[in-house]
């Protein structure tokens, strides 16, 4: 009688692991971290991808809505229920309207390990910047090839790149940026097909992303020197970043919000060190983010690996 | 003044305002409408602008599907041929519209799987950037069109019901037409083996 009663209890948790790992979320049980956190955009409850990865593209697509106002939500899960990646995404910018009203520059990317789906949807504002095809593009030549390899982190880290560096290329988005008129002949797409070493041309993406423009020479030659934390007058924590110019010398410095321990100067392709866990993790009292109510479409471009 | 007068006009006068806060209700809906309209015909246009270019691009690896191509040609000529006047869209003019741009889709439909034949086709990249923009196209129609729905049945909603149908009949607001679902999309598809 005992050994029958071990066993069920062996199935039922058994069953539970497995069921642990194959839950189907849909667009209301998907938990939204913007909403709770404003400096969070990568939604990864099944735990996907690694925790490094989360917070460096965090920290990426923080940065791009500060500075051009776009608005991401990355999704990365085993399975959703009907499996149909391109309504589930319609059903959640729908839902919570992801970017911002009137300019409907909200972004969804998402990755269905276990459904083998991708899909990146565009808000109608950002039609001109990523148009289907190149959404197409960066499936095919960045995104799936890592992802037939099983290697979600880069996969994603990668994709989000592209993505990045195409909308602050794009003309209505770039006099966000600055007011330079041209944009550094580079493609994103270029080190990954003439590279043979795929980590190795993530990594030099990895640093060219993290170099800031040079409001001086207008050179993408930025590197940060200090980064100092401080609290200010009003009591608020914030961080200073000092960047120079490795062409002409220029200095300046940007002030962030420490709200979650968020900022972490210097390369990007740290991130392949597999640094886990940073102390003072969720210490700092977040502040919730929330959604402006863009418009969706249907543009985009999902497709199955 | 009599208090009987008095009590009348202000009446007269709640009445009137209140008539003209719903009948500027129903202008604005009646222009969600118009716009909602005029996006269903972008998308459709879209999707007419992209034929050209997709035929071409099939026609240089499938030289001999002339019949698909003509197909596909003149399913477009016909289809962009309709005009619709939006502050009156009618039950028969939708569906004729719908028709027309059900043939493009089926016309669409067989040119892609004619492509399939072709592997060298398949493989090209401005074919399957083609074939994702013709995707796109096909969601933002199917979006524009439920949101066109949504507008209209809110403005029907309100046309109807009483007591604003009394402003929109003396007004002239009518209700307007929705999508119904493709002909033939109730049946199941027949399976043989």
């Amino acid at each position: 009688m005992k050994k029958l009663q071990i066993t069920l209890t062996l199935i039922c948790l058994f069953m539970t692991i497995a069921s642990f790992g194959q839950t189907y979320w849909t667009p209301s049980t998907l938990p939204m971290v913007h909403l709770q956190d404003r400096t969070k955009y990568v939604i990864n409850p099944d735990e996907v991808l690694n925790q490094a990865t989360v917070d460096s593209l965090d920290r990426e697509l923080y940065l791009l809505e500060e500075e051009t106002g776009v608005q991401t939500v990355v999704v990365v899960v085993r399975h959703i229920e009907g499996d149909d990646p391109y309504q589930f995404g319609q059903d959640i910018a729908d839902k919570y309207g992801i970017g911002h009203k009137g300019k409907d520059d909200g972004l969804f990317v998402m990755l269905c390990t276990d459904d083998r789906s991708y899909t990146i949807l565009t808000g109608d504002g950002l039609e001109g910047a990523l148009p289907d095809a190149t959404c197409r593009r960066i499936q095919n030549r960045v995104m799936v090839p890592l992802l037939k390899e099983g290697k979600w982190d880069m996969a994603m880290t990668a994709t989000i790149r592209a993505i990045d560096y195409y909308i602050r290329g794009d003309e209505d988005f770039k006099q966000v940026i600055d007011s330079s008129d041209e944009y550094d002949e580079y493609d994103p797409l270029l080190p990954l097909l003439t590279m043979g070493v795929l980590g190795s041309g993530m990594i030099a993406l990895g640093v060219y992303a993290s170099k800031k423009r040079c409001p001086k020479c207008k050179k993408r030659k930025m590197k940060v020197v200090a980064y100092n934390k401080f609290t200010d007058d009003n009591g608020k924590r914030k961080i200073k970043v000092t960047y120079r110019c490795t062409n002409c010398g220029h200095e300046m410095t940007t002030i962030h919000d420490n709200n979650e321990d968020n900022f972490r100067g210097g390369s990007g392709g740290a991130i392949f060190g597999g640094r886990i866990g940073r102390g003072g993790f969720g210490g700092g009292g977040s502040i919730g983010g929330s959604f402006g109510g863009g418009h969706f479409g249907g543009g985009g471009s999902t497709g199955r690996f | 003044m009599k208090k009987g007068t008095i009590v009348l006009i202000a009446a007269v006068a709640i009445v009137a305002l209140w008539g003209i806060g719903q009948y500027n209700g129903l202008v604005s809906q009646d222009e969600t409408v118009s716009k909602a309209w005029s996006n269903v015909e972008a998308q459709y246009q879209r999707r007419a602008d992209l034929i050209p270019n997709l035929v071409n691009t099939v026609k240089g690896y499938a030289e001999h599907e002339e019949n698909t191509f003509k197909e596909v040609v003149e399913a477009r000529a016909k289809a962009t041929s309709i005009q619709i006047d939006p502050s009156n869209i009618t039950p028969e003019q939708l569906q004729e519209f719908q028709k027309a741009q059900g043939e493009i889709g089926s016309a669409l439909g067989k040119l892609i799987a004619v492509s399939e034949n072709y592997p060298e086709l398949k493989a090209n990249e401005n074919f399957m950037e083609l074939q994702t923009q013709l995707e796109g196209t096909e969601n933002r129609i199917q979006k524009s069109r439920t949101e066109y729905n949504d507008a209209v049945q809110s403005y029907n909603v309100k046309v109807r019901r009483f007591p604003v149908n009394i402003i929109a009949g003396i007004c002239g607001f009518s209700t307007k037409a929705n999508f119904k679902a493709e002909e033939g999309a109730d049946k199941a598809p027949e399976v043989k083996f």
